[in-house]
Formats: C-alpha cells, sequence, structure tokens
C-alpha cells in the first residue's frame, strides 16, 4: 500500500512527495513493524536496489505462503527524490545535508520537516534499518557502523545482518543530527548499513544484505520461516576505531590502485596503490601498507589531494594466523565503478 | 608582512598557499585576529578585511599620523582559496564545508588539514573574528554572534556598530566551527555577519570598517583619537526571535526592507503564482520589532523562511532554533 507522507508544494506549479510503501500481513494482528530506510543521501543508489529485492521477495512470499508472513514492514526507498533525480548528495535547493537536519521541525525548511516527517512516521518500528553506500569516492565493503554508546543494544542486531563489517566507533557529536542518533535515542533500534560506492550499483552487495534483513525479520517474528529455509550467515568481524588503519594521500595527483587489492589481505609491505604525476612521468607516491590487514575501503576517484583518503585497513587480530573465512568478496567479483562529483563523508 | 600559514600542493597545478598579512606594533598590545573567506562567496568580508590591510599599512608608513600599533594585528582574508578562485561556497573538489571541519587535523583530509593550519594560525590571540557573510539566499543587516560572552567581550562589541548582538550557547551544534574551538581556548570570538553572499555591500563594509579600527582603540591594539560612543546594540536570543515562514510556493516579493523596525501585521512581501500571477499569500510581520533578515532569492518554496524578525518581549512560542544550521 503506497502512503505519502509528506508532500511539499514546489516554485515552479509542481509538487513532490516522499512515498513509502507499506507490506503488511494480510490476516490477524502484525507482530512487529520493520522499516527499511534508503535515498536520505541523493547519490547513494545500493539501498534503492536492496529495498527492491526484498520488497519483491516479501510480496512473493505473503502470497504463496501467507502463513509465515506475520508483520509488517514499511518501505521508504527515495528520501530525498529530489537528490536521488538530480544527481545531488544534498537536498538540492538548499543545499542541505538531510542527515543533518533531525530531529527536523514540523515548521521548518522542507529538508526540516522532511526529517520530521519521517522521524515522526519511524515511530513505532521495532526495528529501523537506514542503508547508505559509500560517497562517489570510496569503495566499501558491506558494514554496519553504530555509536559506542549503542551497542549493547544494536550489536545483537548487526551480528545477523549478513555484513562483513561491524565498525563500533567512539561516540560523536558530530552525528546527533542524523536519524540513526535521533532513533536510537529515542529506543527505536536502528542500524546503519554502509556498501559500495555513490552514484553506482553494486548488485551483489544488496543481495549479501537481503539475506540478513530476512534473518533480522525472523528475529522479530515478522517471518516465521523454519531453520533450514534460512540463509547461512556470516558472521561479522566486530572492530573498534583501534583496530582501523588510515592510508591518507602524502601527494596531489592520480591514484592508481593495484588490481585486486580491495576486499584482499594485505601483507606488510605491499603495494596498495601509486599516486602518479603525469605531468612529469613520475611517482610522487608509492602506497605500501606498514601492517597486515584487510582493506576493506578503496578510493575509487583517481583525483587526489594531499590528505584525501585512499583506503582503510582492518588490522588482523594479533591471535589469528591465516586469514578469516567469513570476508568473501574479493574486487574482481565487483562490477567496474566509476565516481561522479561533489561531497564527501560517511552517513 | 605576508607570510605563508599553510602550503598545500593541489592536483596539476600550483601549490595553494593561504597567507596572513600581519601588522606588528611597536608595543606590547594585544594580538587581534581577523578571517574571512572560510566561504568562497562571502566577498564583503575579504573586501573588509582589505579594507583594514590598506590602513594598517598606512600606519605603518607614518601616513595616518594620529594611529599608532601598540598590538598586534593578523588578517587571513581567504581560506578557502580555490573557493573564491571558482565561485563556490564549499570545498570546490567534495563540497565540504571548511567551517564544519574544526579543530581539524594535520594527517586528515584537506579540508581537514586547512581547518587545523587556521586553528593554529590564530590560536595565540587575544581577540579572534571570524568575518561572514549570510548566503546566497539571505540577506542580514551586521550583526555580532557571540558564545556566553564575558563582561569585557560585552564592552567591546558596541564600538563595532552592529545592529544586535546574538548570544548563542556553546552546544554542540558549533563544535565543528572555528568560532567553538575559539572560545574553548580562551580567546574571546567575534562572528561578524553582514550582508549577503557573491556581492559586496560598500555600505555595510565601510560602517564596520570603521568599527573594527574603533574596536582596536577600545582593546588597546592601537593608539589614536578617541574611538566614536560606542552603540550599545539591542541583544537577543531565541526566545525574542520570530521565523516568518512561506505558506505558498512561488515568488516573493518583498516590500520591506532589512534593517526596518515594524509594526505586527505590517507587510513584508508578497508570495505570487508563477502561472497565474495571483498574489498567493501576503506575508506580514507576526510581530512588531526589528527586521534582521530577509529572503534575497525570490523562489520560495512552502514553509520556507523568508524573515527574521526581533522583538523585545519574549516570544511565547520562539522553540524553533535561532538558525538553520547552514547558515
Amino acid at each position: 500500500m503506497e502512503q505519502k507522507i509528506l508532500t511539499i508544494r514546489m516554485p515552479a506549479q509542481d509538487q513532490f512527495s516522499i512515498r513509502k510503501n507499506v507490506l503488511r500481513a494480510g490476516q490477524g494482528k502484525t507482530t512487529a513493524r520493520a522499516a527499511i530506510v534508503s535515498g536520505i543521501h541523493g547519490d547513494e543508489l545500493e539501498g534503492l536496489y536492496t529495498i527492491y529485492l526484498l520488497n519483491r521477495y516479501l510480496q512473493e512470499l505473503r502470497e504463496k505462503r501467507p502463513e509465515v508472513f506475520r508483520g509488517q514492514v514499511d518501505f521508504y526507498p527515495t528520501v530525498n527524490s529530489l537528490g536521488l533525480g538530480s544527481l545531488n548528495r544534498s537536498w538540492p535547493f538548499f543545499n542541505v545535508d538531510l542527515n543533518r537536519q533531525f530531529p527536523g521541525n514540523r515548521e521548518g525548511h522542507v529538508p526540516l520537516q522532511a526529517a520530521h516527517a519521517l522521524l515522526e512516521d519511524l515511530k513505532g518500528a521495532d526495528l529501523v534499518v537506514d542503508i547508505h553506500a559509500s560517497n562517489k569516492f570510496l569503495l566499501e565493503m558491506p558494514q554496519i557502523r553504530m555509536q559506542e554508546v549503542y551497542a549493547p543494544r544494536l550489536l545483537p542486531l548487526a551480528k545477523k545482518s549478513n555484513v562483513d563489517l561491524v565498525w563500533v566507533h567512539c561516540s560523536s557529536s558530530i552525528l546527533e543530527t542524523t536519524l540513526a542518533t535521533n532513533l536510537n535515542e529515542s529506543g527505536i533500534p536502528a542500524l546503519v548499513v554502509e556498501m559500495g560506492i555513490g552514484q553506482r550499483l553494486n548488485p551483489l552487495y544488496s543481495e549479501q544484505l537481503l539475506q540478513g534483513i530476512i534473518h533480522l525479520l525472523c528475529h522479530l517474528e515478522i517471518l516465521d520461516l523454519p531453520e533450514e529455509e534460512l540463509p547461512v550467515l556470516c558472521a561479522p568481524r566486530v572492530i573498534g576505531d583501534n583496530e582501523v588503519w588510515y592510508f591518507n594521500a602524502e601527494a596531489s595527483g592520480l591514484f592508481v590502485p593495484e588490481p585486486n587489492v580491495f576486499g584482499a589481505w594485505i601483507k606488510e609491505g605491499d603495494i596498495i596503490g601509486r599516486i602518479v604525476d603525469p605531468l612529469k612521468g613520475s611517482d610522487l607516491q608509492v602506497i605500501t601498507s606498514p601492517r597486515d590487514g584487510l582493506l576493506f575501503t578503496l578510493r575509487e576517484h583517481p583525483v587526489v589531494y594531499e590528505g584525501s583518503l585512499l583506503a582503510r585497513l582492518v588490522l588482523q587480530p594479533p591471535e589469528a594466523e591465516e586469514p578469516a573465512p567469513q570476508f568473501r568478496h574479493a574486487a574482481d567479483s565487483l562490477p567496474v565503478i566509476q565516481a561522479g562529483e561533489e561531497a564527501r563523508g560517511d552517513a | 608582512m605576508h607570510e605563508a600559514i599553510l602550503e598545500l600542493n593541489i592536483p596539476f597545478r600550483e601549490p595553494m598557499v593561504i597567507y596572513k598579512n600581519e601588522f606588528r606594533g611597536s608595543g606590547d598590545g594585544p594580538l587581534i585576529s581577523l578571517v574571512s573567506g572560510m566561504h568562497g562567496d562571502e566577498i564583503s568580508g575579504m573586501y573588509l578585511l582589505s579594507r583594514l590591510a590598506a590602513f594598517l599599512d598606512r600606519v605603518e608608513r607614518g601616513l595616518e599620523p594620529f594611529y599608532t600599533l601598540e598590538g598586534t594585528v593578523r588578517l587571513i582574508p581567504v581560506i578557502n582559496v580555490p573557493g573564491v578562485n571558482f565561485a563556490t561556497r564549499n570545498w570546490p573538489f567534495d563540497g565540504t564545508d571548511i567551517n564544519r571541519m574544526f579543530p581539524g587535523y594535520d594527517l586528515g583530509e584537506t579540508t581537514q588539514r586547512i581547518a587545523d593550519g587556521v586553528l593554529r594560525a590564530t590560536v595565540d590571540s587575544h581577540y579572534a573574528f571570524d568575518v561572514h557573510g549570510s548566503n546566497e539566499q539571505f540577506f542580514e543587516i551586521p550583526h555580532l554572534r557571540m558564545f556566553s560572552p564575558t563582561e569585557e567581550d560585552l564592552r567591546l562589541a558596541p564600538y563595532l556598530r552592529c545592529r544586535y548582538l546574538l548570544r548563542r550557547e556553546l552546544t554542540p551544534l558549533y563544535k565543528t566551527q572555528l568560532s567553538y574551538h575559539w572560545k574553548e581556548s580562551g580567546i574571546s570570538p567575534y562572528i561578524l555577519m553582514l550582508g549577503v553572499a557573491r556581492r559586496i555591500d560598500d555600505d555595510l563594509v565601510e560602517t564596520l570598517y570603521q568599527g573594527l579600527i574603533d574596536f582596536m582603540l577600545a582593546a588597546g591594539v592601537l593608539l589614536g583619537p578617541p574611538p566614536a560612543p560606542p552603540l550599545q546594540p539591542p541583544s537577543f536570543g531565541r526566545k525574542h526571535t520570530h521565523l516568518v515562514l512561506s505558506r505558498a510556493a512561488g515568488i516573493f516579493r518583498p516590500t520591506a526592507a532589512a534593517g526596518a523596525m515594524l509594526r505586527k501585521g505590517e507587510m513584508l512581501g508578497q508570495i505570487v503564482n508563477v502561472l497565474s500571477g495571483q498574489v498567493e499569500e501576503e506575508v506580514r510581520a507576526p510581530a512588531s520589532g526589528l527586521l534582521a533578515s530577509i529572503r534575497s532569492y525570490p523562489l520560495v518554496y512552502e514553509k520556507e523562511l523568508l524573515a527574521r524578525l526581533f522583538t523585545a518581549e519574549e516570544n511565547p512560542s520562539g522553540t524553533a532554533d535561532v538558525w538553520y544550521q547552514e547558515q
């Protein structure tokens, strides 16, 4: 059932709405309600495809085996539809990041109203999954990020989500105005997924996350599937800030990564990439790894300034001799991705 | 004295340099730093600092015989160098707002390095000014924004000839801004807001130019003829604010000018339907008071900020924040 949670008149005689789709069990009282949100940033498309997959899966299930679909799932795939339609990360015209506008305001400008309407509409949900892609500069392995203050409640859920990593980071006042923080603060568990890259799609990542969300829906008793029908989950590696190694550019130029480093285990001394100077035909920096670890973030946009983030490594846990088996994706299983323009920053 | 405070390599181009222009007095007066051009489209502030530079240069050469420099004045007129060169508000490559990157990090992303460089270059100041215009959509009469000002801050503020003083609480909302970190470092921070982005308003610049010279006289940075008598500006906070929001969408034509004292119910402007030309809304003052700012970009959505009005009596419905974060 399609609904509009906000409709706004625009200057040139037109209007737009924030739309959601509600899937509810056909009969009886619903067990629980989950909400899947994406497109808060207009350049992030990974969540849209995930929602498509889940929507289709659930509709089919409800039709063929109505007895196993017992709850309610709300989909909000394109919250910032103006940004999505115009390749803007931020909200066009107002030029603000919607995920810095929460809790919003009923009487504010349009992005504030959008934030307010979304937060109000999500009240009463038992779980919210807010799916972000990375920005258009960085490619990310599927991961869930959370502030440590919410970890006791979120970590058990995140472990069922079939992501590769769960990054528990220090709490930050910069995140106070995000959707997830506002939800978690008000007692609604909200998981923030980061995967892929801005302005492009990695269908395999959406399929991977789909398996996790099915598990979460079973956990909430929205789905009543027998254990043997559930997809096999991979346990994510849970990491803290001190286990992440950052590579920032020491030179400005063109960054060219080595083939097949993304999603791969890197040894100390391995070359990750180079920053080259086309004018002189020389290498400005050869980036080698000072440690062993898994390269879970890689810059896809080749133009770099001094300081630009090039890659991130999860350091190998001290006790592990061999690479842990749960990391599955090698770079060659991913489509070629190009980056676009504008904006940076995490969810 | 021109000196680089930060040099960064730019891909495929000459390095970018952020300069300071420092005037050192003969005495041991206080150090005052003034920065502008954090947003590449806020030009009035840059012009204001260039006027000050020319004045201080004349003082140094003895061409302003009534003035001598006791303390030190440090001017950093352009922080977002490519933003100014490309006429973009934010950092042109990745769209970052530099005033959301403080305190910065010298090994981090480019804009974090810039923030770190600017903070380091100013952190030894006694007084520090961050000069901004508004964005392109809003015209602001000149005013001062301060975090929990001290008595000494309030003694000096009236010399600036601002129309009002906005008191801000030191909330986490501002934690990533330069002035917050000045305050945390024990510096008296002054945020000067003037005009609108992308153009120079000569009258505003002239007023603040005179105001800053008087401020420096009152603070003992400069010696010279006594400053003009300070104009005690009214001081406002959240409880005295009225935000005027559009009810219709269309073309907004203001009929009142920023800076006017309005009576409740007085016309502020009209919103016209693009297709029919009919007046969709007559926008009126929600209270009597000072029209501090008014929308300059003519097209509006519904429920958008059109004007900001300050009243002497408390606004019981003033629960909305005084400023949108992005301003």
